[in-house]
């Protein structure tokens, strides 16, 4: 591009046996800036010659041409010659659409990229690093140290399950394993926070009677979005299923008050008479049901007598698993 | 109780006894403050100095009346970052070094690392004040390089500020002026521990720590717990994930300054003895852990007989209504006792001004639960007048060190039930080394289980004879080893002990400037 900047002169094929230029015209072609002066120069002369002789317009965009396809002919014959043949094709091209103005702002805009910082840091790291090399840059490294620094890490052992960890589990383990259980509550995990408010150990007594009350507070809430939720409908049979399957976790995890867990309680039964109503009427379940959604229609129409659309359920369950749930 | 002045003064004359209380007395009502205005008064011939520790100004007026033998008062706020910023000005070259020492002593803690802290600390500054460093770029490269040490990979903002926090309340421990004492006694670990370590560091007096709850346990599990903390590596599910976070960053810190404190202290007192447990835990020496039980005056019991059978059943919770006390579990206690025993009463004693909201969620759930007839706030009242009335009195709370109402009640002859918390254990079923064992004095149950307590309590209100055989148990066991009387015998003695000692050591290079 410029002289500071030295790229890699285009692997193209070697050009026929060409006249060595003199070296004043090499020296102006394989400098951008030079080059673009150099147009800027020749075509300012060709508009001032215009304007002195009064020429047609015509003569003038005449000799324009030329001078843009004779530079254009020098550049693409001296080629591999030369650095770089992109920046010589912008300066042309500004040339010729704005003559001799173009050619100025070329060599001005040329100028300026010449004084820019080089990159030549950038560039070597960025070779390294597509070379694979062990050496990398101090923004890459910082780069790794951060991302995979705060990544999952998935080769250490799997997460063990929180009923173990407050059976058998070490007092930090335990306490850790408290903490989750608080910030990211799951009614799955009502069996484990039971076990730790019964521990032998007071710390994970008081601990947990505390995470417990959190709980039962966030739970009052998330029971209430959820019947919310039922009572708004109209509902899927996939979506009144999985939002049944949701309340009676809740319900089960022991952590509601009584009528909580009895309005819970009804308006799961109440979701899922309505997917299996759905569903006798239908024949068909729009979008994909959980498993566990699955087991609780299965239940209902078997409780109900209907043999025949649980065998068609059942197929339909297998085809999308692929023929294992038969 | 009522407002009085405290004037702020130091004497010159060293006190016999420094108290450090962070948070508490004579500010914040109840509790701990209580045990110290008892403290104070039951040892009316030692000369007593206070140093509160609060987070930051904010008006707060004292609430005790300043005992004639309180000599001196300091107010020390932790979260007071007066200076104004400078930007520009020599990094001293031992910054990194600094760094490096203030990082071990907020992650691995000691007195060692205290002290090595505490040097380096004096060397920076002979230039400059602690609160100038904290806005300076001194303060800029200890946190660029406490990051690069402790957690590069996290979120450098997050940090920053965490930082800031923590090492503010460290530097202001590490910057207020001493009062002369001749033992500093401490009433929690955290940064009162520090203060206290930092004294015995620089005096060579002796330190002495009484832990009611276990501090850093406490902050433990609110940090656990706390929605504030941003998790910035995720983790997942993984317990023994080893890399180092935000929410990691606190606990250890709590831990490393109860670690220091633990090693300072001359003697570490608690409650009882499950608490010990975790003392040695988190570090504390075996051999300097004692035991010294809250106790009660007896004479002001002395008059009440419990509530007789009069076809009428009635139990009381005393406490405040907050959700540590959960009395919501209470209520749900006294729903399922109302469809056994028709004629229940269960008052709720207690003031409910603390947690307003909490309060009015009980009282909704009183409504919900239709027991408006059997439930009833009394609100403050002095228990004298309303224990008579009482047959049984339940705590549910979560969480709790050595409950005075046990005491009382028991002074009482009242039987409890009470979850399975603090030392309630030790005092309804006696001590391990109570010889002969008394018997027990009430039921103890699990936390958060309103049928076991509900249970529990009906076993107790069917039962007149069970009923008079605990109370008289919890009465003698309360007579013969949680009085008033015997608990400040034992702290006069090892104020004693420790006032007859000569300082254990020259003293170390004082933080405070040269001429100070």
């Amino acid at each position: 591009m410029s002289d500071q900047l030295h790229l890699e002169p285009a692997l193209e094929a070697t050009p026929g046996p060409a006249a060595r230029p003199p070296a004043a015209a090499l020296h102006i072609l394989s400098s951008p800036i030079y080059f673009a002066s150099a147009l800027c120069v020749a075509d300012g002369l060709l508009l001032a010659i215009k304007i002195l002789t009064q020429a047609p317009l015509a003569v003038w965009f005449a000799l324009h041409i030329a001078l843009i396809a004779t530079a254009t002919y020098a550049a693409w014959r001296h080629r591999a010659l030369l650095p770089d043949l992109t920046t010589l094709a912008l300066a042309l091209t500004s040339a010729l659409i704005a003559g001799p103005v173009g050619a100025l702002l070329a060599a001005l805009a040329l100028q300026r990229l010449a004084r820019e910082p080089s990159h030549p840091k950038l560039l070597a790291a960025w070779y390294d690093r597509i070379a694979l090399a062990a050496d990398i840059d101090s923004a890459t490294g910082l780069y790794n140290t951060v991302a995979m620094g705060r990544a999952l890490e998935t080769s250490t052992s799997p997460p063990r399950v929180f009923d173990e960890v407050m059976t058998q589990g070490s007092l930090a383990d335990r306490q850790t394993a408290l903490g989750l259980i608080a910030r990211q509550f799951q009614p799955s995990y009502a069996p484990a926070l039971r076990h730790a408010l019964v521990s032998p150990e007071p710390v994970i007594r008081v601990q947990a009677a505390a995470v417990a009350v959190k709980v039962r507070a966030e739970l009052k809430t998330t029971l209430a979005v959820a019947l919310a939720r039922a009572q708004a409908g109209p509902l899927t049979p996939a979506e009144a299923a999985a939002l049944a399957v949701e309340l009676r976790a809740m319900v089960r995890s022991g952590l509601l008050e009584d009528d909580d867990r009895d309005r819970g309680e009804a308006a799961a039964r109440k979701l899922v008479a309505v997917a299996v109503d759905e569903l006798m009427a239908a024949r068909n379940l729009t979008g994909e049901i959980a498993p566990s959604a699955q087991a609780l229609i299965e239940t209902e129409l078997l409780r109900r007598g209907n043999f025949q659309v649980f065998r068609d359920q059942r197929a339909r369950a297998a085809r999308i698993k692929g023929g294992t749930h038969v | 109780m009522s407002e009085t002045a405290w004037p702020e003064a130091v004497s010159a004359t060293p006190a016999d006894v420094c108290i450090i209380v962070e948070g508490a007395y004579p500010f914040v009502p109840g509790g701990v403050s209580s045990w110290i205005d008892w403290l104070i008064k039951t040892q009316p011939d030692t000369t007593f100095c206070v140093v509160a520790l609060l987070p930051k100004p904010a008006g707060a007026k004292p609430r005790y009346v300043r005992p004639p033998n309180v000599t001196g008062f300091q107010v020390v706020y932790l979260q007071d970052f007066g200076a104004r910023p400078v930007k520009r000005m020599r990094v001293p070259n031992d910054t990194d070094a600094l760094a490096v020492a203030l990082s071990r002593l907020t992650t691995v803690g000691g007195a060692g690392e205290l002290a090595d802290a505490t040097a380096r600390l004096a060397s920076v500054r002979r230039t400059i004040s602690l609160p100038v460093l904290f806005n300076s770029p001194v303060a800029w490269r200890l946190v660029e390089r406490m990051y690069a040490i402790e957690m590069p990979f996290a979120s450098f903002l997050h940090y920053f500020w965490g930082w800031r926090a923590l090492l503010g309340g460290l530097f202001a421990t590490l910057e207020c002026p001493l009062p002369p004492a001749r033992i500093y006694h401490t009433i929690s670990t955290g940064y009162a521990g520090v203060l206290a370590a930092r004294a015995a560091l620089e005096t060579g007096r002796p330190a002495l720590l009484t832990e009611h709850g276990i501090y850093t346990n406490e902050r433990r599990i609110e940090l656990l717990m706390a929605e504030w903390v941003a998790d910035t590596v995720d983790k997942g599910h993984a317990l023994d994930d080893p890399r180092f976070d935000l929410r990691d960053m606190w606990v250890r810190a709590f831990e490393a300054y109860a670690r220091t404190c633990y090693e300072a202290c001359a003697e570490i007192i608690t409650l009882y003895g499950d608490n010990q447990r975790l003392q040695r835990v988190l570090g504390a020496d075996p051999a300097r852990l004692k035991v010294i039980a809250n106790g009660i005056d007896l004479d002001r019991f002395a008059a009440i007989t419990p509530a007789s059978e009069s076809g009428t059943h009635a139990i009381a919770l005393i406490g405040r209504v907050v959700p540590i006390k959960d009395v919501k579990t209470y209520i749900r206690a006294a729903r399922h006792l109302a469809t056994r025993l028709p004629s229940l009463k269960a008052y709720v004693i207690g003031p409910a001004d603390e947690d307003e909201a909490y309060a009015e969620e009980c009282r909704q759930l009183v409504r919900d639960l239709h027991l408006e007839a059997v439930v009833e706030f009394t609100g403050a009242v002095n228990i004298v007048h309303y224990l008579p009335k009482v047959q049984v009195v339940v705590l549910t709370s979560l969480s709790e060190s050595q409950p005075l109402v046990v005491l009382e009640a028991g002074a009482s002859a009242i039987p409890f039930v009470a979850t399975n918390v603090g030392s309630c254990r030790e005092i309804l079923e006696g001590r391990p080394d109570e010889i002969p064992n008394l018997g027990p004095g009430g039921i103890i149950t699990d936390v958060v289980d309103d049928v076991a307590i509900a249970d529990a309590v009906e076993r107790l209100l069917r039962d007149p004879a069970l009923r008079h055989e605990y109370g008289q148990t919890l009465k003698r066991r309360v007579s013969a080893t949680y009085t008033s009387r015997q608990a400040a015998a034992a702290y006069t003695a090892l104020y004693a002990r420790h006032l007859r000692a000569e300082p254990a050591s020259a003293p170390a290079a004082s933080l405070m400037p040269a001429g100070a």
